[in-house]
């Protein structure tokens, strides 16, 4: 985990594209879906 | 809206962007109120559900003020007594069946568990000065801050109050950043895609050994499905909670607020107790320091002695009371009720060892790996089978288990 | 008797140990048996002993890895003087 933090930290602008790459996936995932990710819990 | 959706990123996008640029902690506390407010306002259905919101947190905070000049018990008890009954009625609990008329009050309050368990830590604290500092501003903005409103994690007043004193946005520079909105969309993808796909495993396993169950199948048909739930659904309440857990506990950060973990690596815990600390361990320690605490120490001033002998019985209440917390009907007790089981058997089973072998064993027996690898098995298991109490009230839970055993007789 | 030399003896008597010694330093995890059970027959046994009472919420924080003897010490001095 250290060395994915040192990695990170001395390549951030690498860091911030593979955020915003997961960022697309994840919003294909939304989109694809007919209705909103429910969170279990909630229902405490 | 709800955590997680399109719509609840694009707005947290948004706001962290705004509040970055917000110059001073009363503007940023000003920003973040409203956002709460306004992610509260998706939140409750009517005017009853938001006049019975108003009137669980502003009599908290008013008899928290109160305890605070005039320390008394009794005051305490007498302000639980009412708001817990308040509880029971508003989460509408399946043993007010008998009075009809409680359980068609339409009110719904999302997350009225946690926010019960956060007034009854700052009322004890207000009550011993542990609560410094308490205003109505301060009080309505801990417990209806969005990123712990829906299902915690449960934080306490005085990190809330930390936090809640500089409000800057806590990842700095380009990488924390970043780091940061990878939790968050982490998060999503262990709701959205993980858990929604062990969730969609799970209803299949579930239905079809249902409809096989309604024959004569042999344990050969049956072991499968039964394997499969068995293990999905931890799976599925892992990847869920967890990942609503990283979403808020990032999106906080952006927004100047340090949430506590609520997980750390559960299913390597050795046993019930351990699991504790790192399944949703801010309800575990809640549990451990509100209830089972008081609970032992009142026991332990009547008789040091045998003390420990009753810390079973303690044990028993304290985690019957934390499944009844996690819902309405009576499946809820049955799981607290196995955890009851399993923590006792976990002090138990270290009595034991310190008997007979002595304190230095328990600690070199710590140590010894292929146990430790055991015990992770065995917990793992056992919490498997507490969560088939977990799913919905007590028959569906009890089906599959009907139907294996059934397959099970010659 | 100052207050290390009395917690001390309530340490041996709780964990029924007479070759404890406390230093300032000493954590939860050097002194055999102090888990979360006894750590509450302890604070029992302290309040008895000083004539203190502690809060729920200063039980709890007891109990963090950042805390010790001296710790302990620091609080039972604060509220005796109180």
């Amino acid at each position: 985990m250290n060395k994915i933090d040192d990695f990170g930290r001395r390549h951030p602008r690498l860091a911030l594209a593979l955020t915003m790459a997961v960022a697309v996936v994840v919003t294909l995932i939304l989109l694809g879906q007919s209705q909103a990710p429910v969170v279990l819990y909630r229902a405490f | 809206m709800t955590v997680g959706s399109l719509e609840f990123l694009a707005l947290l996008l948004l706001a962290s962007a705004l509040f970055s640029l917000v110059p001073t902690l009363r503007l940023r506390r000003a920003f973040l109120a409203v956002c709460s407010a306004g992610f509260l306002w998706t939140l409750i259905p009517n005017v009853a559900s938001w006049i019975a919101l108003a009137m669980f947190i502003l009599s908290g905070y008013a008899v928290a003020k109160l305890l605070r000049k005039w320390p008394s018990l009794a005051l305490l008890w007498a302000y639980l007594v009412i708001l817990l009954a308040a509880f029971l009625v508003l989460k509408k609990y399946s043993f007010l069946g008998f009075f009809p008329v409680l359980l068609s009050i339409p009110i719904t309050i999302v997350g009225l568990s946690y926010m019960l368990f956060r007034q009854i830590h700052v009322l004890v604290d207000s009550m011993q000065g542990e609560a410094k500092h308490l205003t109505l501003w301060d009080y309505c903005n801990y417990q209806l801050n969005l990123f712990t409103l829906s299902a915690g994690p449960i934080q306490r007043f005085q990190d809330f109050q930390q936090s809640w004193a500089q409000l800057t946005p806590i990842p700095v520079g380009l990488y924390e950043l970043s780091k940061t909105w990878l939790r968050i969309l982490i998060g999503v993808i262990k709701i959205a895609a993980i858990g929604a796909g062990f969730l969609f495993a799970y209803t299949k396993s579930y239905s079809r050994l249902i409809e096989i169950g309604s024959g004569h199948p042999t344990l050969f048909v049956v072991l499968p499905w039964f394997i499969a739930l068995f293990y999905l659904y931890p799976l599925y309440i892992y990847a869920n909670f967890s990942g609503y857990c990283d979403i808020v506990i990032g999106g906080a950060a952006l927004l100047g607020i340090s949430l506590p973990e609520n997980f750390i690596k559960p299913y390597l815990s050795r046993n019930v107790i351990d699991f504790w600390t790192r399944f949703h361990r801010t309800l575990g320690f809640w549990i451990r320091d509100y209830l089972f605490t008081p609970l032992y120490k009142v026991v332990a001033e009547q008789d040091p002695a045998t003390a420990k002998s009753y810390a079973f019985g303690c044990y028993f209440i304290a985690f019957i009371l934390a499944g009844v917390w996690h819902g309405s009907t009576s499946n809820f007790a049955v799981y607290g009720l196995i955890h009851g089981f399993g923590a006792s058997a976990t002090k138990l089973w270290e009595t034991y060892l310190v008997r007979t072998r002595g304190r230095p064993y328990l600690k070199e027996y710590l140590q010894i790996r292929w146990v430790r690898v055991v015990a992770i098995a065995v917990t793992l298991h056992f919490y498997a089978f507490s969560i088939l109490f977990f799913p919905g009230p007590l028959d569906k839970c009890l089906a599959p288990i009907r139907i294996l055993v059934r397959a099970l007789k010659p | 008797m100052d207050n290390l030399c009395e917690l001390q003896e309530v340490f041996h008597e709780v964990f029924d140990d007479d070759t404890i010694v406390l230093k300032g330093t000493t954590t939860a995890a050097e002194v055999g048996g102090w888990d979360s059970l006894t750590h509450i027959n302890l604070i029992v046994a302290i309040e008895k002993r000083f004539k203190i009472k502690f809060a729920t919420a200063e039980i709890a924080r007891l109990k963090n890895d950042d805390q010790n003897v001296g710790t302990l010490l620091g609080l039972i001095s604060l509220k005796l003087e109180r």
